[in-house]
């Protein structure tokens, strides 16, 4: 009971203001960014220009604590409306997403006086409810994505994998927003069977549909080798960074790991859009740089964005 | 009172956050064991499982009749002609439909995400309620593209379901890997005697 007592202290733990301004502020910017996509759906563009402008002005809104709640809640109600839109396939950093506007929305935000905080800035530090809970939240979800990978049965014997190398995409005129996974798998196998000079694969046209026929799959023993010791790393490296946290030892490397673990998965499989999600739930473990960093991921976050959307760049054509 | 009121946000902000750490426990215990799709509803299964649009449905409608509805390739089993002779029934699919109605793609979706006999029933209702069929038998098929890597072939996983006025019916799981599909046709046959004939 007091090791309880003692954990939600901490928990309630004071941070900087400006670690929890600058991620409200990455966080809005980041949905506000996703409206850009609203001119894929068939939708009235009068109406698509109002919601970038009401986003727009809830980016303004976020900065200050006082103002942040006619932030937070037009941006959850879009987000619960995207939640609802795709529902039940919805994608998950969507829920990802809504959770954190309603935790930012329950938290305490005004600023607090504490006895750490400097001399010169009495009123800087803030409740860290919030802080701490998206650590926690942030760590958890890679964990669990390696748990249920492990006990799902078709990592741990490199189904998955085969299954997307072996998926019908076209490479060379393939989005990769919907096939990053397949076109990257390809491209690395392709390469390795060059470099070494080992057999190469000649990709069946496997039905992407479900088929009554079963159909051989012709693969060489080192490509279902590879195929296999990636699963079982990814399995291994999902499970292992997020727990490194729980050792006074390893603790230091767990943030950095996650971080790398996020970029990599991000542009491997291209959910760029959860990435950058994640990133700025894991920079809330580096408070004492809040405003560099989160600088930093609004800016790449916004011309990726338009990098993407408006320039049409594909990360495994270029 | 600003302090009253932030330590009842404190606590309400633990509670929810309390439950978005334990749902994905159950939500793997019900992706595992009872059919849920892993990536989708919140759970944090990523990538462990085919996308649900690669998953397939095909309903198939069964009576004495034959109505002219096109066909289209989305979400159709490919090779379900072999499953037909099933109780000597004629028969029309139904996936074209899908295109028509957001009511029936919403239920689409809801079968591929959720297998089980309730999204079933809900599906056959709204393709009932849609085109006015109150006496529809139906068999419907969820269908998920495998690889087996022991035996170095694909083969698909079927969890085929039968609906008629009264109440939906799980036939079960059957792998082509297991079964062939006149195998498989014998397997639900047996379960679901013929029409009697008056």
């Amino acid at each position: 009971m007091q090791h309880l007592a003692q954990l939600l202290e901490k928990l309630h733990s004071p941070v900087p203001m400006k670690l929890t301004t600058m991620f409200r502020l990455f966080l809005i910017v980041h949905i506000a960014l996703f409206t850009l996509k609203l001119s894929w759906t068939p939708a009235d563009p009068v109406r698509i220009q109002l919601v970038r402008g009401a986003m727009l002005i809830c980016v303004l809104l976020s900065i200050h604590w006082r103002l942040a709640l006619f932030a937070i809640l037009p941006a959850l109600v879009l987000q619960l409306y995207f939640v609802m839109h795709g529902f039940p396939e919805t994608g998950n950093h969507k829920y990802l997403e809504s959770y954190l506007l309603i935790l930012l929305l329950i938290c305490p935000s005004r600023p607090i006086d504490s006895p750490h905080a400097s001399s010169q800035s009495p009123r800087s530090m803030t409740d860290g409810t919030f802080c701490h809970l998206t650590q926690v939240l942030s760590l958890s979800v890679y964990f669990y994505a390696g748990i249920q990978k492990a006990l799902g049965g078709r990592w741990l014997s490199g189904e998955y994998l085969t299954q997307r190398l072996l998926a019908p995409v076209d490479v060379a005129s393939a989005n990769p927003v919907n096939h990053g996974l397949p076109v990257f798998l390809r491209r690395t196998v392709d390469f390795i069977s060059q470099q070494l000079n080992l057999p190469s694969i000649n990709y069946p046209a496997l039905e992407t549909a479900s088929s009554l026929d079963n159909l051989p799959l012709i693969l060489p023993i080192w490509a279902t080798s590879f195929l296999l010791v990636v699963s079982w790393l990814t399995v291994f490296v999902e499970i292992l960074c997020p727990s490194l946290i729980l050792f006074r030892r390893t603790r230091r490397l767990a943030i950095p790991a996650c971080i790398l673990m996020a970029i990599m998965l991000g542009f491997i499989a291209n959910e760029t859009e959860f990435m950058f999600t994640m990133l700025g739930c894991l920079l809330l473990f580096y408070p004492n740089h809040a405003v560099r960093n989160y600088s930093a991921l609004i800016a790449i976050n916004t011309l990726w964005c338009f990098g993407i959307h408006h320039l049409d760049i594909r990360i495994w054509n270029l | 009172m600003h302090q009253q009121l932030d330590h009842l946000r404190r606590k309400i902000a633990v509670c929810f956050a309390s439950a978005i750490l334990i749902w994905p426990m159950f939500h793997m215990a019900w992706a595992n064991g009872y059919g849920l799709n892993a990536t989708k509803l919140s759970g944090w299964g990523m990538y462990s499982v085919a996308r649900p649009r690669l998953i397939g449905v095909t309903v198939i409608r069964l009576e004495g009749k034959v109505e002219t509805v096109p066909l289209a390739s989305l979400g159709q089993v490919v090779g379900t002609d072999r499953l037909l002779a099933f109780r000597g029934d004629n028969f029309q699919k139904l996936s074209q439909l899908t295109t028509i109605s957001p009511k029936i793609t919403r239920a689409f979706r809801f079968a591929r995400t959720i297998r089980n006999r309730q999204s079933i029933d809900h599906l056959l209702q709204s393709l009932r309620t849609a085109h006015g069929w109150d006496n529809g038998v139906f068999l419907v098929l969820i269908s998920e593209p495998r690889l087996s890597m022991s035996k170095q072939q694909s083969f698909t996983s079927n969890d085929i379901y039968f609906g008629d006025e009264s109440e939906t019916r799980f036939l079960g799981t059957y792998s082509t890997d297991q079964m062939t599909p006149q195998e498989i046709l014998a397997g639900i046959t047996e379960q679901i005697p013929p029409p009697q004939i008056l």
